[in-house]
């Protein structure tokens, strides 16, 4: 019977009616959205960090190798029988880890015979750098991060430990065009881990983009044979470890670290979200949850607000029949089971409009294909709202207790007025 | 007989602006079970004030009442909403009918906080309460498709519903036409005469006296007779 009044009730004042719900539906479909773009750029975030950026899902160095590497590489570069004992612990985890790679960073100078340009390097093993950009994920989530070409090309680094690739920026700047002049020919200069000059050469396989503006002049990759051979070692600087999409990457890492403690010598792994190697994820993640919550404050506080205007004035038209429950025996806390359910079921009715609203709305937004360029981001990516059911059930979640909320609060207000002022007023 | 109501030595003031208003003024009285009483007395005489502290809508400054011998005093305000709901009947002036919802469900609204009461208990509950007003034709009807009279008669049923050993009434013919007027009377000394409930009502209807078993007078917060 209460269900029923509280549903009836809504149908007295209908315009105020809608117009409440018109604003939970709004405030839920912005959420929604809001929440759909997060979720695709913090997906994006993660597909670019783990397999574009060969960070794996979990890195590990030396201790103290990220401060100390390039002042003292030797010292904290992985030797290759520690690096055996590594292996031997990860074959620990073949029903978590994929596949693992290694990798050495460094700079020095690349040069076609006819300019030099200064670069940093990033190594990359071959068969894992197709692995990575041959990744479901990078299609779903990281096409705008990655060049048709990269892809395209992919197999020409597979078992070929000559090929290196440039960004088009670094190949505009020098003029290298793909493939190679028969009489071009590359080569990287550095100093090797005694400090020695040492250059390799090598062949230009293809074009990759490393989706920063500030990365793009800068960074070239190249196989980690050749650098090896460069810096003179069998070792190296990390360890990229990529996970199987079913494994606990927090469990995993708990248990790694674990395991790597009883080794001789001390190792730190880091999440590829941690600011010590992905400063750009942190800052992007940080930006958006700082701009989300400014958001989620915003429309929560205008949703509260007409919720609390909505139940005042529902109240205050309502005094005397308020007054006639309590008089036939209803306690303080059904008659605020009344109206807490007539906002509930107003709410779960807006929101199953909005969660229809968001569906068209999504779809529309991503058909228009509308490209636009990011901060420090090079080249355009498409504005994409990818929204589920997680996202959905959250925001509905957040609604419904923003909404219980209001409701409470009112009704704990307004039980403060003695039953005979209820029944003695007049209903203006 | 058993006293149903009881009131010793009551005081009630009411602030209106800087003026203190004294509504009862140590007033005394006891309404016996079955009875069918009225009070009457001049605008501002204290009888709806009266009324209010009977059926535990309001409390006395000062005093004691007594309703089926338990002092509402000392009672919360939880105990307070179980006492009218099982004691206490209400019929108010102006109906305090729900628009939205239909006659049956009007009457049934006391009896949905019952939780102890099946739904097959309550539906003939409600439809006897509908009888004995003569209203059941009506329960699918809301109470804007009736006449005055006939909202009453809803008012009454739902009074009624819960079997209370007492029925308010504050003017219950007030807002009705004379003809009206002396049905309703007619039906709450019916139902007084057939189910034994005791009435306790303020009216200013002369007319109505003559038919009242007992009349108390009220003046300046004090029973006169």
């Amino acid at each position: 019977m209460i269900l029923k009044l509280a549903y009836l009730n809504l149908f007295r004042n209908k315009r105020r009616a809608i117009s409440t719900g018109l604003a939970i539906c709004i405030g839920f479909v912005g959420l929604n959205l809001l929440g759909a773009y997060i979720y695709r750029v913090k997906k994006a975030l993660d597909t670019t960090s783990v397999y574009s950026a060969l960070h794996g899902h979990v890195k590990v160095f030396k201790q103290d190798s990220l401060v100390q590497f390039a002042l003292k590489p030797k010292k904290y570069i992985f030797q290759k029988e520690e690096l055996d004992q590594m292996d031997q612990i990860f074959s620990e985890f073949s029903s978590e880890i994929e596949y693992i790679g290694k990798n050495i960073n460094g700079s020095g100078l690349l040069s076609n015979g006819k300019m030099s340009h200064p670069i940093l390097f990033y190594s990359f093993e071959p068969e894992i750098y197709a692995k990575s950009l041959t990744q479901p994920d990078i299609s779903n989530w990281a096409k705008d991060w990655v060049l048709p070409k990269q892809i395209e090309n992919v197999d020409i680094f597979k078992n070929n430990n000559e090929v290196m690739s440039v960004t088009p920026r670094i190949a505009d700047i020098m003029s290298l065009t793909y493939p190679l002049n028969e009489n071009e020919s590359l080569q990287l200069a550095g100093r090797s881990l005694d400090g020695d000059l040492n250059a390799v050469n090598l062949e230009l396989g293809a074009e990759h983009t490393t989706g920063l503006q500030f990365l793009e002049d800068t960074l070239v990759l190249v196989p980690l044979k050749k650098v090896q051979e460069l810096l003179g070692t069998e070792g190296a600087e990390s360890i990229s470890i990529y996970l199987k999409p079913e494994a606990s990457l927090a469990k995993f890492k708990k248990k790694l670290d674990e395991k790597l403690s009883s080794l001789a010598f001390k190792t730190e792994s880091y999440n590829y979200y941690d600011e010590k190697i992905n400063a750009v994820y942190l800052g992007t993640i940080g930006f958006l949850v700082v701009m989300g919550a400014f958001f989620v404050f915003l429309i929560g506080t205008a949703v509260s607000l007409t919720i609390l205007n909505s139940l005042t004035m529902g109240i205050i038209e309502r005094t005397r029949e308020i007054g006639t429950l309590y008089a036939v025996g209803f306690k303080k806390k059904e008659v605020a089971k009344l109206f807490i359910l007539e906002n509930l079921i107003l709410c779960v009715l807006s929101i199953a409009v909005g969660v229809l609203l968001s569906f068209v709305f999504a779809s529309l937004v991503n058909s228009l294909n509308i490209r636009f360029t990011p901060p420090s981001v090079t080249g355009k990516i498409q504005f994409r709202l990818v929204w589920n059911f997680a996202i959905a059930a959250s925001v509905a979640a957040f609604t419904l207790i923003l909404t219980l909320i209001s409701s409470f609060v009112v009704m704990k207000n307004k039980s403060k007025i003695k039953l005979i002022d209820l029944l003695n007023d007049s209903g203006a | 007989m058993e006293n149903v109501v009881e009131i010793k030595n009551v005081f009630k003031s009411y602030q209106l602006g800087s003026t203190e208003v004294h509504a009862l003024r140590g007033l005394s009285l006891k309404i016996k079970k079955g009875e069918f009483a009225a009070l009457i007395g001049a605008s501002g005489s204290g009888k709806t004030t009266l009324l209010n502290l009977v059926g535990c809508l309001d409390d006395a400054d000062r005093g004691e009442i007594l309703i089926e011998n338990v002092s509402v005093k000392d009672l919360s305000e939880n105990q307070k909403s179980e006492l009218r709901n099982q004691k206490i009947g209400f019929i108010f002036q102006s109906f305090n009918l729900i628009p939205v919802l239909n006659i049956y469900e009007n009457v049934e609204i006391p009896l949905t906080i019952r939780t102890e009461m099946s739904p097959e208990d309550r539906k003939t509950k409600v439809l006897n309460a509908l009888k004995d007003v003569g209203l059941e034709e009506y329960v699918h009807h809301r109470p804007d498709q009736l006449s005055g009279g006939q909202r009453q008669r809803v008012a009454i049923a739902r009074a009624l519903v819960t079997e209370p050993s007492l029925i308010l009434a504050d003017e219950p013919t007030a807002n009705l036409d004379s003809k009206t007027a002396h049905h309703i009377i007619d039906l709450m000394l019916e139902l007084n005469k057939k189910r034994h409930m005791t009435f306790f009502f303020c009216t200013h209807d002369e007319k109505l006296m003559s038919r009242v078993q007992r009349i108390v007078k009220i003046s300046d917060g004090v029973i006169e007779s």
